[in-house]
């Protein structure tokens, strides 16, 4: 890395550190995602009395990582509020006074995102799933139909990191949307409604509608958690979800560095 | 502009041991003042001294931790009509940027029932009536201090409580309000300004408030507060320094040495030097009266006091 | 000279402010605009072989497919700008520090809070009953179109039908009920990120949630949520995957968390330093 580029880095890591949303929104993800899913751990028993499900055909290793699904809400407010906060309280000017090019810049701030936002999802994943563990073991999810797993099975491993990758493409994809528009309370709304809205949206639609509205989903990699085969999952395999998810987030990033260093600040 | 609606003019401000502390440090320490009707009282002190927060309290904005500030005898959030009774200027950002100069000082005056007709005389007043329509956001800083000087006047107060009203504004714009300030004081009304630039008040305040840390430092008007103050040196320059040093030393005065040939003295008038230098035949070649400023007065007082010396300011 | 009470001279004031800002009135159309095209968009997808899952043309136990209910789906989405202006008609104040303005002219807050709320539901009521009666209107020909008709066991429905005016009227008071809800969390938060991500989270959460919840806890979950029990008004046929409270309670759900969003909104207005 060229010495501009290390110091692009450091100066967005102090600016990051100090704000205090990263803190909260940091907390939030963790707190949400952990107490979902014990929460759905605790609740849940060996009784498939889902319509449609079979007798156990549970995936234990997605319901471990269940809380992710409303985690990564506070993990999107991160990713647009590292964006936007510098617009909001004039920062941006000093930025970009003291880093000319306004590539390196952009670039320094989404490493730095991708990093913190790394480091809170791996802490996020591991946490749910081993609080899940003890939880489902009480509730009946032992063999011979439901054998323990454990963090180094290559299974739960895919699922955790995977996991991990998905919430660090979510803040990068909020980040691209903060980029493009610029204000806060529009970035927030943009991407925490295409992270909530598709789940329920699918629900009104059937066919191959439904199959399109799947495919074009960015909460997509939430396919890296399964890990059995279920009436539920969606139509494309782990990685591919994820990646549908990376192609959201990589989207959303190209236009907005685009726009960042076409406009004024 | 006179009082339009019948109102009491002799409203005054009552500050009573006010206190308010934040986390670690107290911003106003038991502060304890008058605001009376009729003339200019300036609020100064450095920046961070408390004065905005003094000024919120007042308005009922930020909660005391002790003590009391009524104005008109009340608490002012008591009040049916305050804008009637209080103009305040707190922050001149203070508006929507989307929002027009008009739309902003119509709301204002439909939540105190004030008629829509003082919406164009303010504007008037403040020279604001050409961009009535535009939008604040594109409003410069002098501008919108002037938006906000009109919209504290929409009531026709007896009152008003200005927080650095000059900031911002040109030459011109200064000389008005200053000028329209003491206007105001004329008509009987009660006006409360304050200033981090004690320069700025002189000529407009005839009574200081000066806090410092949150404490009172002087409450006091300011001709008492010139003719008490060291009132000035008396600079001389004198060929025959050493006769001159002793003859106004005996006269009681306190001489100084400053550069090659002046002496700066205190403690006599400049005619008193003048006729003792004369009565011993001594040759004079320059006599400057130097006066006391109101800014000597206050460096001299805040001296201590000031939070953010560039030189002891670690920020 | 005639005074006006201080809740009156606080609507005025409210209501300029409201439609002296450009945003208000966009997001207002957004509202209703999301919500007519999303109805538009399920009405064209949805055919006769829908319905419960597990369904397919001629069997018995199909046919229950919910026209009006269908129809009105778009609020679904059009609730989003909603709350975008419940949460910004609370925080744009405290960013641009008009709160300060506004609680120098009207001193007692709670006023003020009852005010705005009074406002947004008179507009947004309006708003919502005319974007689902216009989605019902455009949405029903469409539907038609796709096959419900008496010949497959669908009367034709009118928007002066009991049952479909009930929901059209009842999406519009969910929908300035969520208005509600969002601006007392915006006063809560004071920044409106957290606040439309709180928002947010509360109302598509539980959806989600359940999703996965066994019963009896999916019941509850869907009984208590605001999104689900308050849109139950929507319902207008019996069908196994209705959310099992009846259409007012469900709006009394969704009223509860507003009224406990307000009354915590005016509490810290209360108190706090501006």
């Amino acid at each position: 890395m060229s010495a501009i580029a290390r110091r692009a880095v450091t100066a967005e890591w102090t600016k990051l550190r100090s704000m205090p949303s990263t803190t909260w929104t940091a907390l939030a993800v963790v707190g949400i995602t952990v107490g979902l899913t014990a929460f759905m751990a605790s609740t849940s028993s060996t009784d498939a009395n889902q319509a449609g499900g079979l007798p156990g055909d549970d995936d234990v290793v997605a319901n471990a990582l269940f809380g992710v699904w409303l985690g990564q809400v506070a993990m999107v407010a991160l990713g647009a509020l590292a964006a936007t906060s510098e617009f909001a309280t004039g920062t941006i000017r000093a930025t970009l006074s003291a880093i000319p090019r306004r590539g390196v810049a952009f670039g320094a701030k989404v490493t730095i995102v991708a990093g913190i936002a790394f480091a809170i999802g791996a802490v996020t994943s591991v946490a749910s799933f081993l609080v899940a563990q003890p939880l489902q073991h009480g509730n009946g999810y032992n063999a011979p139909a439901y054998p323990h797993v454990s963090l180094t099975d290559p299974l739960v491993l895919r699922a955790v990191v995977g996991t991990a990758l998905y919430l660090t493409l979510l803040a990068l994809f909020a980040m691209g949307v903060a980029a493009i528009v610029r204000h806060t309370a529009a970035a927030t709304t943009v991407a925490v409604t295409l992270v909530l809205a598709p789940t329920v949206v699918l629900g009104f639609f059937t066919g191959t509608i439904r199959e399109v509205l799947q495919w074009l989903s960015p909460v997509a990699g939430m396919s890296i958690q399964v890990t059995r085969d279920r009436f539920d999952n969606p139509p494309y395999g782990p990685w591919v979800g994820l990646g549908l998810t990376a192609a959201w987030a990589i989207g959303a990033l190209l236009v907005g560095a685009w726009l960042w260093r076409r406009r004024d600040a | 502009m006179g009082p339009a609606y019948g109102r009491r003019m002799d409203e005054t401000i009552e500050v009573r041991g006010l206190t308010k502390r934040y986390r670690d440090t107290v911003a106003v320490d038991d502060l304890t003042f008058s605001v009376l009707p009729g003339r200019v009282t300036g609020f100064v002190g450095p920046n961070g001294a408390g004065k905005s927060t003094t000024m919120r309290m007042i308005l009922g904005l930020a909660a005391p931790d002790a003590g009391t500030a009524s104005v008109g005898g009340e608490p002012y959030v008591r009040k049916p009509f305050p804008l009637r009774e209080v103009g305040a200027l707190l922050d001149a950002s203070d508006t929507h940027p989307s929002r027009r100069a008009r739309d902003h000082l119509r709301w204002l005056a439909e939540s105190n029932d004030i008629p829509r007709s003082r919406i164009t005389e303010v504007l008037e007043l403040v020279g604001l009536a050409d961009v009535g329509g535009r939008r604040t956001g594109g409003f410069s800083l002098g501008m919108a201090q002037r938006l906000g000087i009109a919209a504290a006047l929409l009531g026709d107060p007896p009152i008003l409580m200005l927080d650095e009203p000059v900031n911002g504004l040109d030459p011109e714009g200064i000389v008005w309000i200053r000028g329209f300030l003491r206007s105001l004081a004329a008509e009987g009304r009660t006006v409360f300004v304050s200033s981090h630039l004690m320069s700025e008040l002189q000529g407009t305040a005839d009574h200081l408030v000066v806090i410092g840390r949150g404490r009172l430092l002087v409450d006091a008007s300011v001709e008492e507060l010139l003719s008490s103050a060291a009132n000035g040196a008396v600079v001389l320059r004198t060929p025959d320094r050493t006769e001159v040093m002793t003859v106004l030393a005996n006269a009681g005065a306190t001489v100084v040495s400053t550069r090659a040939d002046a002496l700066s003295v205190t403690g006599l008038g400049a005619e008193r030097i003048a006729g003792l230098v004369a009565e011993h035949r001594l040759r004079l070649l320059e006599l400057t009266p130097h006066r006391a400023t109101l800014e000597d007065v206050y460096l001299e007082l805040t001296r201590d006091a000031v939070e953010h010396a560039a030189r002891g300011d670690r920020g | 000279m005639p005074r006006r009470a201080g809740t009156s001279r606080a609507l005025r004031a409210g209501w300029t402010k409201f439609r002296s800002v450009p945003s208000t009135t966009w997001l207002i159309v957004a509202g209703i605009g999301v919500t007519v095209a999303f109805g538009l968009l399920i009405c064209s997808a949805v055919d006769t072989a829908g319905g419960t899952p597990g369904c397919a043309p001629g069997r018995a136990g199909c046919g229950d497919e919910d026209v009006v209910l269908n129809s009105l789906g778009g609020a679904y989405l059009g609730q989003i700008p909603i709350v975008a202006l419940g949460v910004l008609l609370a925080t744009t104040e405290y960013a641009t520090g008009t709160i300060r303005a506004t609680f120098a002219a009207m001193p007692r807050r709670s006023r003020v809070v009852i005010a705005n709320t009074t406002l947004l539901i008179g507009v947004v009521l309006v708003a919502g009953v005319a974007a689902s009666a216009v989605s019902f209107l455009l949405g029903q020909p469409i539907l038609h179109g796709n096959g419900f008709v008496p010949a497959q066991g669908y009367p034709i429905v009118s928007i002066t039908d009991p049952a479909a005016a009930r929901a059209i009227l009842g999406t519009g008071v969910y929908l300035a009920l969520i208005a509600v809800l969002a601006f007392g969390v915006g006063q809560i938060t004071r920044r409106a990120g957290s606040a439309i991500a709180i928002v947010l989270g509360l109302l598509y959460g539980p959806a989600i949630v359940s999703l996965l919840l066994q019963e009896p806890l999916q019941e509850t979950v869907q009984k208590l949520s605001p999104m689900m029990a308050g849109l139950a008004i929507q319902s207008t046929v019996e069908r196994a995957d209705n959310v099992p409270i009846g259409g007012l309670a469900g709006l009394g759900v969704a009223a509860a968390w507003a009224a406990v969003a307000i009354v915590a909104a005016s509490w810290f207005v209360r108190r706090r330093d501006v």
